[in-house]
């Protein structure tokens, strides 16, 4: 017997008009697990979602839930649940009969329902506000909510579209980690789209990170934050400093990167480079440290200027000006040794701590 | 300061222009209980003769049932119409879509005369001269473009995801039309059904030409009197209809939320 992943795209398209939306895009998703398709606005992630969900009938490919192909069923047949930026709650309905509405178009016997929405609202911590109307929740009730209608019925696959989108900052963070504890809880395999490299890191097993209809990796939080495989996932999660340049000298595991103006840098890498290679250097911010003249020295140093400096609480962010451009660096505020704009420093990473990408 | 006066004058325009509206309806209603035989006003002395007249004139109470079931026939079956069209227009792209659109909202630029006329010779041809039938098909033509506009205004107004949402969870598309489109578009349906009834049972330019010496609306009744008298009684008929309609949205208003129909429909 072979086990079916719980979602499985093959060579999904989308078309609208001349533009390509989604471009033959492949992925797989295991159950149980929480996958995040993350993105900039335009870059296909809603329309890959509102095409599992069925909104949207796929020009190519197929859609395979549990083994399944669903391609060619209404929304209504796919035992899905879904969780909108918009809430989309009933506003005519109670919190109780939206949470109830999955169960009664299913027929369910009455005593059945009143046990499974009192279940699914005591998961979502709302138990004692069914008689509410939704008008009178807050963001973060109301979307809570939505979640217990889109699990109450047991779907197969959750489908979030950018749900915590229209919470304010602090609570969106609170909802993370109860959004994780109650998938977890539930055991239902979810797609989660956002544009907030954050969240996704936040809650994800793994991360789809897509640009332009195309996915431009998968992997885990960490993966896709300290091994990005190309110059947009290394510059859209997080902050990053990118130096373009030519593989100078190369071994298996070493590369030696020169930049125009002949700076050269040294790093780790897991991918075969040839001498000549264009690449792009990457360090982030969190890796580069001011350094005193007899600490034993990084492998790369250079000297520069600090331009400027901001406090943010847990970190500082530093500008320096050094070998003809700005770099971005943020250090601890434990570990913060004063430094005021026009201060000549010296800075610098370790080799492990910075990637070379392709061009 | 500058702009306080300017609300005020802007309250004391609306005042006047309220009163200017209003005046005829509250003279009206005090010459009715004059006591003299003319028409004039203002009213001499004090009297309910009118209105004691009106119980003599059996035909007024006539008509105003006629004009009454008129108007209940005419709302249920405009917005019924109004409705199933809005939607259509609204959710589907098709061959003529726009052409049905201005079909249907094409009563309000013509001339109800001229639509009236045409109607007549049309249904006596299909065999359908003065009747109640042909009243309501009038009626129904007249105000179907407002329940057509109130209903289309309450489906832009719709978030498209609630109703995705539920056909996610399960519902069937004619599920999530009963179970939530509908209750989501109430507001403008109850808007538009209501002014069907007020502008049914207020209209006289099509009646005129399907009334009978048997079937006749209040308006044409009140119409017809004034050509060969002109005593008060006409007065204490329209206090009545006024005191009718005024009893009536304050039930609606009470019950259903008339304004909050009409608001919830202007301002989404």
């Amino acid at each position: 017997m072979t086990t079916h992943p719980a979602i499985e795209l093959a060579g999904l398209t989308k078309r609208f008009g001349d533009v390509v939306a989604v471009d033959s895009i492949g992925l797989e998703v295991g159950v149980g697990e929480l996958v995040s398709l993350l993105g900039p606005s335009g870059c296909g992630k809603t329309t890959t979602l509102n095409m599992v969900a069925g909104f949207l009938d796929p020009d190519a490919g197929d859609i395979r839930l549990h083994g399944q192909s669903v391609a060619d069923r209404p929304p209504h047949k796919r035992n899905s649940g879904m969780v909108f930026q918009s809430y989309a709650l009933f506003p005519h309905m109670s919190v109780f009969e939206n949470v109830a509405f999955g169960l009664r178009v299913r027929r369910l016997p009455k005593a059945e329902i009143e046990r499974s929405v009192h279940e699914a609202l005591a998961m979502v911590r709302l138990d004692g506000l069914h008689d509410r109307s939704t008008q009178q929740l807050s963001g973060g009730q109301r979307q809570r909510v939505s979640l217990a209608r889109a699990l109450v019925y047991q779907p197969d696959v959750l489908l979030l579209d950018e749900p915590f989108s229209n919470l304010d900052a602090k609570l969106r963070v609170a909802m993370r980690a109860e959004l994780v504890e109650i998938q977890r809880r539930a055991q239902v395999t979810a797609l989660f789209v956002t544009h907030d490299q954050e969240e996704a890191m936040h809650i994800s097993d793994r991360i789809v990170v897509m640009n332009a209809g195309r996915i431009e990796q998968i992997g885990s939080p960490t993966d896709v934050y300290r091994r990005p495989e190309s110059v947009f996932v290394a510059d859209f999660l997080g902050e990053a400093n990118l130096v373009e340049g030519r593989i100078a000298a190369a071994t298996a595991e070493t590369a030696t990167v020169e930049t125009a103006d002949g700076l050269q840098f040294r790093a780790e890498t897991t991918k075969p480079w040839s001498n000549g290679d264009a690449c792009w250097l990457m360090v982030r911010p969190e890796h580069l440290v001011v350094c005193a003249d007899t600490d034993p020295a990084p492998a790369n140093r250079m000297h520069g200027t600090v331009k400027s400096h901001a406090f943010l609480g847990s970190a500082h962010i530093v500008q320096v000006e050094a070998a003809g451009r700005d770099w971005s660096l943020k250090l601890s505020d434990s570990e913060w040794t004063p430094v005021a704009p026009g201060d000549d420093v010296a800075i610098g990473w370790n080799a492990p701590d910075c990637v070379v990408l392709n061009a | 300061m500058r702009v306080r006066w300017g609300s005020f004058w802007l309250a004391m325009a609306a005042f006047a222009a309220m009163g200017f509206l209003i005046a005829p309806l509250v003279m009206v209603v005090a010459i009715s209980f004059t006591s003299s035989q003319l028409l004039r006003f203002p009213p001499e002395g004090f009297s309910l003769r009118w209105y004691y007249a009106l119980i003599d004139n059996p035909q007024f109470i006539e008509a105003a049932w006629t004009s009454f079931q008129l108007a209940v026939a005419c709302s249920i079956v405009a917005t019924l119409i109004g409705t199933t069209a809005a939607i259509a227009i609204y959710r589907y792209r098709f061959f003529g879509r726009n052409a049905i659109y201005l079909l249907l909202l094409s009563p309000l630029m013509l001339p109800q005369l001229i639509l009236a006329i045409a109607l007549l010779i049309y249904l006596s041809r299909a065999g359908l001269p003065g009747s109640f039938l042909s009243l309501l098909i009038g009626h129904v033509l007249v105000t179907l473009p407002f329940v057509v506009r109130l209903v289309l205004v309450g489906l832009e107004r719709i978030d498209p995801n609630i109703e995705r949402a539920a056909a996610v969870a399960g519902a069937t598309r004619f599920e999530v039309f009963f179970r939530v489109t509908i209750w989501l578009i109430f507001p403008g349906m109850f808007a538009g059904a209501a002014f069907a009834f007020i502008m049914s049972f207020d209209n006289i330019v099509v009646s005129l030409f399907f009334t009978t010496s048997r079937m006749v609306t209040l308006p044409v009744e009140i119409y017809e009197y004034l050509e060969y008298a002109d005593d008060p009684l006409i007065t204490a008929v329209s206090s009545v209809v006024i005191l009718l309609i005024v009893a009536m949205l304050l039930v609606i208003e009470k019950t259903v939320g008339f304004t909050k129909s009409f608001t919830a429909v202007e301002h989404g």
